[in-house]
């Protein structure tokens, strides 16, 4: 699992690659989190690499999501892979954390109410 | 084609690569496979986890056995760990999976995915440990 992260539009744009399982979900954590420390409070997260999401995984996208809005910030979910954004829809998640089909449409989309 | 087969993992988090590589090529033997692989890896991904995890906390390293029957309708996986054993009934009780009260709570998502993504779960108490068998059947 690695993650690369870039701006655009003034978001941070977190591209993870590989696996996120219980073994790899805290570094995935630790990343995004610097993210936030960093000054970031926008934050891309593209899951389009992503072969493997489990529920720590989901786990620690919810912290992230939780803290950034507690800052005033936003997290939004680049997903596209059926495997993955299965993963959003069998927990509901996705009625929380619209899932994008791009980073172009995560960073164009609506500011969430509340 | 029907095939059977058992391994031995150490309860180690950075084998489940490997669990979900085994698995996902046995269900390759299978017609329900095509269709259902997502399911069977991230089931038996979560299965292991928390095996491993219940291990961790008994303190025994002793393998997982993870064994494997598929046939041209159904996949069933079964773990079985040493950790002395565990009663899904006794966990803390938390809001359903598709609560939004339930993005408060960050782990103990995995026994409600296990349920949401296999067609029958059931866990047994062994000698030392339990059995979490997952079947996952061909779409009807």
């Amino acid at each position: 699992m690695s993650v690369q992260v870039e701006q655009s539009d003034g978001w941070a744009v977190a591209r993870v690659h590989g696996d996120v399982d219980v073994a790899t979900a805290p570094r995935l954590r630790e990343q995004l989190i610097a993210i936030v420390t960093g000054g970031e409070a926008n934050i891309v997260l593209d899951l389009d690499g992503v072969d493997f999401l489990d529920s720590t995984g989901l786990g620690v996208i919810v912290g992230v999501l939780k803290r950034v809005r507690t800052l005033g910030g936003d997290l939004r979910i680049v997903c596209s892979r059926p495997g993955v954004c299965r993963v959003f829809e069998i927990t509901a998640l996705n009625r929380t954390l619209p899932l994008a089909g791009s980073v172009a449409d995560a960073v164009a989309g609506a500011s969430p109410a509340g | 084609m029907r095939s059977e087969f058992a391994l031995e993992i150490p309860p180690h988090r950075e084998h489940l690569a490997l669990v979900r590589l085994i698995v996902g090529g046995a269900a390759a033997l299978s017609p329900v496979g095509d269709r259902r692989l997502e399911d069977l890896k991230l089931a038996v991904s979560e299965a292991c986890a928390n095996a491993m995890d219940a291990q961790l906390r008994s303190g025994s390293d002793a393998p997982l056995r993870i064994s494997v029957e598929v046939d041209d309708d159904a996949m069933v996986v079964t773990v079985t760990d040493h950790a002395g054993g565990f009663e899904p009934g006794a966990l803390d009780p938390l809001p359903s999976v598709t609560d939004p009260q339930r993005l408060r709570h960050e782990r103990g998502l995995g026994v409600p995915l296990m349920r949401s993504l296999a067609d029958l779960v059931t866990f047994t108490k062994v000698a030392d440990g339990t059995a979490v068998r997952l079947e996952i059947r061909a779409p009807a």
